[in-house]
């Protein structure tokens, strides 16, 4: 039988995220794989948030979560912290996990706007035991129970990049995948047709040092450049900037935070945001900005004043086109990473949107000749995908009521898309939210954001006012003492962490398949 | 279902619901055959299922079981294995069955092996595995069903008015919302109407005053069955804990066994002058067939969009498939419990309304996919089919997955089953399983199948559960190991 053979280019998180999933499931057998990088080409690779997924990827390779946190240099994240969203002056919480529980089969938040109107309610994000975890920088694992209120939430982690990378590098080489050092001068494509190809695709990558490295199905993990999906294939790119103007970001790390808190923070800045994402041995650190409202000095001189801790490097600075490929599977590429689009960090999507790719990439693994079917199918999940998250994250930027620059203004007034604008009314009118079947966000999150960020429908559920709102009011302190009460058994987010760096085996739950607890 | 699903959600908010009952249909049918919605609806209106499935002379339902031109299958409501959710086992399986000309994907579903051996079981609250891979509707006798609802409604004092004329007169505002409807002995107004009538009494044909949208106004094309007729069968038949669909030239007809009889619905996409040749196939399926049969010419279209103003119409919507793989309360309870979810504020917000039409064309989509996939090898007009169902088919006949599911309205497993039932076989295996050498994949299907075996070999004959559990004659005090 001929081996299949894989090319991968490019050693990022991307890469070898790809790399060491294929080299898992894939039979040597009947497969070849081969990473070409270029320690010359720099990763974009800082301080890396994640989503709760990362947990069910690490999972699916057989990788120990602790030996993983050690590996990374990663703590635990509940939730993100952002201040100055909505408006100046004013924080919220993005939790990973719920606030408060149905009533009558009345979404919980309806009875919270209820009282919330009467001026008998908390803030929201009171209801959720992982803000209040967070806000006290505890951390356990949330519990198997379903009657339990520390079910209702789940985890995620900051970890280093670059040590992702070499950590799953070592998994992959383990596993038979051929790194070879070297950068593309070349991406040849097939002259003629064959069985297995047309014209057109390619056929093979010439390195600086001349050596050709031949392929089946190449997969693009090279960056925003996109050496092969957009440079020899010119599949086009959409461009989004229109609704996230942000284009440029610059990161510095700083030294490591004695207490890492559990949650990574988004600030809001006068045209852009600045992140903070503390790692076990560093905190990293960066500012994302719109160039046409803040020039790179100014940009520069907010991230070194804002900044905690001392740096510890020189300042990273990159620009990118918000956006994504027209197809991020094109002929026999397959581009995953920054190569297929770009969404800023914002929601901690990154390596999310990776994951996915590599995940449906596996389902929908072609054979020598790929058919327009698997490739078709394949392209319609991830668009799926990025538009999801796409549309949370302008979200972010539309619901906002600070008038201290036009930036903000601007933001305030854009147009949205239109699948946007569907679910912003929907919740405007009766707060409700519509539920997505593929792709992230939960109406959880939703929820946080459209609450923290102060677009309260003054419309809800009328139901709720039927039941008398002393009752109601004492069923909410009620859940918020058992909030507190589990909270203060919980240990603390160092002493959690520390755990994980002892040998034996730390009995952490199986990645669920519900992301918010399992309540969820 | 409707007024009872209604009331028993509304209670606690103290909103009345008033029932306006029209003269019987006669082409109403005359048994049900329920999905594991029915449990569902039970648990929330509190009643008792054992009692129900009793005095409707209720049989079990695992799922159902397709006679084919040439394949037989089956169609249960459960995953396949012994476990849900479980990687890649649906691709196992495809990849172990490639190339055996008589691949019987029925050997890993538990539901299936039971109901064709004749058994049924509800596990034990210990085994909750087992209880979803038995996961269950029944059948029942529709009128019956229809007496207890109606006798649950009294309970929970609904307002009930029966009229035996259908002219009803309606008066609406100037925005098109319906404000009053005048009854021979009553004038009934209320905030929000729910329309179950097939012909949309209270919608249609008030075009003018109600101002139906434009986007409202588009139909959804037809399923290809023209026409329809029921009988009732004194033939008892305890031994299938599932639907039966025969397939002949043409359409399909189908058997839903009850303690006290079987009922057949024949549905065929044949014109009217065809019918005598249709009825000719029929008797030679089966031997219980009427000298007559009334047949009911199908209407063609129905509305997309059944949320308009103050009025939802669910009875035409839910006629979309003429009731033959999906029932008409199956989707009318999944439209109500969507209705309850976004249930309006006064005045009632467009983007509230146009949200639960959104959701609703897809519910509707997938109902329409799934009912039209089983015309696909007939030779019936399935041009109508959508791109979505196209996609699923070529992809799942590719890869052996399916593209992601849009609603409840069908189950990813009822999609693997029909759609190998169909005759579709994947080409490519699954490269997750490519590190599994195949006789350890082969060990290890043999072993879900073996357990498969011995649980249904263990388990009692569906008859036999019915006369212990389900006694016809009352017996108030039943226990048994639900």
């Amino acid at each position: 039988m001929t081996q299949q053979r894989i090319v991968v280019l490019g050693g990022g998180s991307a890469g070898w995220m790809t790399a060491a999933s294929l080299a898992k499931f894939l039979n040597p057998q009947q497969f070849t794989i081969t990473l070409v990088e270029s320690e010359l080409i720099g990763t974009v690779g800082v301080g890396e948030a994640t989503l709760p997924h990362l947990r069910s990827f690490n999972q699916l390779l057989g990788i120990d979560e602790n030996e993983f946190m050690r590996e990374t240099g990663a703590t635990y994240k509940l939730a993100i912290q952002f201040p100055g969203w909505g408006e100046e002056g004013r924080s919220y919480f993005h939790p990973f996990g719920l606030s408060g529980h149905d009533i009558c089969g009345i979404d919980f938040h309806h009875y919270w706007l209820h009282l919330n109107q009467l001026g008998k309610a908390e803030p929201f994000e009171n209801y959720s035991i992982a803000v209040n975890a967070a806000k006290q920088q505890k951390y356990q694992y949330p519990s198997n129970n379903p009657n339990d209120i520390s079910a209702d939430y789940g985890y995620a982690f900051h970890l280093d990049a670059t040590l992702y990378a070499r950590y799953l590098r070592r998994f992959a080489e383990q596993r038979g995948v051929t790194r070879i050092e070297g950068k593309v001068v070349e991406v040849c494509l097939h002259q003629q047709s064959s069985v297995f190809h047309q014209v057109g695709d390619i056929a093979s990558l010439r390195l600086d040092s001349g050596q050709l490295i031949d392929g089946d199905l190449f997969i693009d993990c090279s960056g925003f450049i996109g050496v092969m999906i957009e440079q020899a294939l010119h599949t086009g790119y959409e461009d989004w900037t229109h609704w996230l103007p942000c284009d440029r970001a610059i990161a510095v790390p700083t030294e490591r935070c004695a207490t890492p808190p559990p949650y990574t923070r988004a600030a809001a800045k006068s045209a852009g945001w600045q992140w903070r994402i503390p790692l076990q041995h560093r905190t990293g650190n960066g500012i994302v900005y719109c160039s046409a409202y803040m020039d790179d000095e100014q940009a520069e001189k907010i991230l070194l004043r804002d900044i905690e801790e001392n740096p510890t490097a020189g300042l990273n600075k990159l620009r990118f086109t918000t956006g994504k490929r027209h197809k991020t599977w094109q002929r026999n590429c397959v581009a995953i990473g920054l190569s297929a689009g770009f969404l800023e960090p914002l929601e901690s999507t990154s390596l999310y949107l990776i994951q996915i790719a590599i995940q449906k990439l596996l389902e929908h693994f072609p054979a020598q000749t790929i058919s327009a079917v698997e490739r078709d199918s394949y392209n319609r999940h991830m668009d799926t995908e990025y538009l999801r998250v796409r549309d949370f994250i302008i979200m972010h930027y539309k619901v906002n009521r600070r008038q201290d620059s036009e930036f903000w203004r601007y933001c305030q007034h854009m147009a949205v898309p239109d699948s946007l604008a569907a679910q912003m009314a929907l919740f405007s009118e009766g707060g409700r939210i519509s539920e997505y079947r593929q792709g992230l966000f939960l109406p959880a999150s939703w929820l946080a954001v459209y609450l923290g960020q102060g677009l309260v429908p003054t419309h809800y559920d009328q139901r709720v006012t039927k039941l008398p709102s002393e009752q109601l009011h004492r069923h909410f302190e009620h859940y918020l003492a058992d909030i507190k009460a589990a909270v203060d058994k919980m240990p603390s987010h160092v002493s959690s962490i520390a755990a994980t760096q002892r040998r034996q085996s730390v009995d952490y739950p199986a990645a669920p398949r519900s992301l918010y607890g399992i309540n969820a | 279902m409707s007024a009872a699903l209604l009331a028993n959600s509304l209670k606690p908010f103290a909103i009345e619901v008033l029932v306006i009952e029209l003269p019987a249909d006669p082409h109403m049918p005359m048994a049900e055959a329920t999905g594991p919605e029915f449990s569902g609806l039970c648990r929330i209106l509190g009643l008792d299922e054992r009692e129900i499935i009793r005095r409707c002379q209720g049989t079990f339902r695992l799922g159902s079981q397709y006679l084919g031109e040439t394949q037989r299958w089956f169609v249960p409501f459960a995953h396949l294995g012994m476990s849900a959710g479980q990687d890649e086992f649906e691709q196992a399986l495809f990849q172990s069955l490639k190339g055996q000309r008589d691949a019987d994907l029925d050997l890993w579903s538990i539901a299936a092996m039971a109901a064709k051996a004749g058994k049924f079981a509800i596990a034990g609250q210990d085994r909750l595995d087992l209880r979803q891979a038995l996961d269950y509707g029944v059948h029942l006798d529709a009128k019956a069903y229809c007496q207890i609802l109606q006798a649950y409604c009294q309970q929970l004092n609904v307002t009930w008015h029966a009229i035996d004329d259908k002219q009803l007169s309606l008066q609406h505002n100037d925005q098109g919302e319906l404000l009053t409807c005048r009854l021979p002995h009553a004038t009934l107004s209320a905030d929000f109407w729910v329309d179950l009538s097939h012909e949309c009494y209270l919608s249609s044909g008030q075009d003018s005053l109600i101002n139906v949208s434009a986007q409202g106004k588009e139909s959804r094309p037809r399923l290809p069955i023209r026409h329809s007729a029921q009988w009732m069968s004194a033939q008892q038949n305890f031994d299938q804990p599932c639907s039966q669909f025969m397939h002949f030239s043409g359409g399909w007809l189908k058997q839903i066994p009850l303690r006290s009889g079987t009922y057949y619905q024949c549905f065929s996409s044949t014109a009217a002058v065809a019918l005598p040749t249709v009825e000719a196939q029929i008797r030679s399926l089966i031997a219980d067939v009427p000298v007559q049969l009334v047949w009911q010419a199908l209407q063609s279209e129905s509305t997309v969009e059944p949320w308009q103003h103050n009025c939802l119409s669910l009875g035409q919507v839910a006629n979309l498939c003429g009731g033959m793989v999906f029932s008409e309360l199956q989707i009318v309870q999944a439209a109500l419990v969507q209705f309850l979810d976004l249930f309006p504020d006064l005045p009632i917000g467009e983007n509230n309304r146009r949200h639960f039409n959104v959701r609703w064309q897809d519910f509707a989509q997938e109902v329409y996919d799934f009912s039209l996939a089983h015309f696909v090898q007939s030779g019936a007009d399935i041009s109508s089919a959508s791109i979505a169902l196209s996609q699923r088919m070529q992809v799942f006949a590719r890869l052996g997955r399916l593209e992601p599911l849009l609603s409840d309205a069908t189950t990813e497993a009822q999609w693997y089953h029909l759609l190998f039932g169909l005759g579709l076989r994947p080409s490519l295996p699954s490269v997750v399983l490519s590190n599994v050498d195949t006789p350890s994949l082969q060990h290890k299907l043999s072993k879900v199948r073996q357990t498969i075996e011995r649980l249904v070999q263990g388990m009692p004959r569906h008859r036999d559960y019915l006369a212990k559990f389900y006694p016809l004659t009352m017996v108030n005090d039943v226990k048994h190991n639900e």
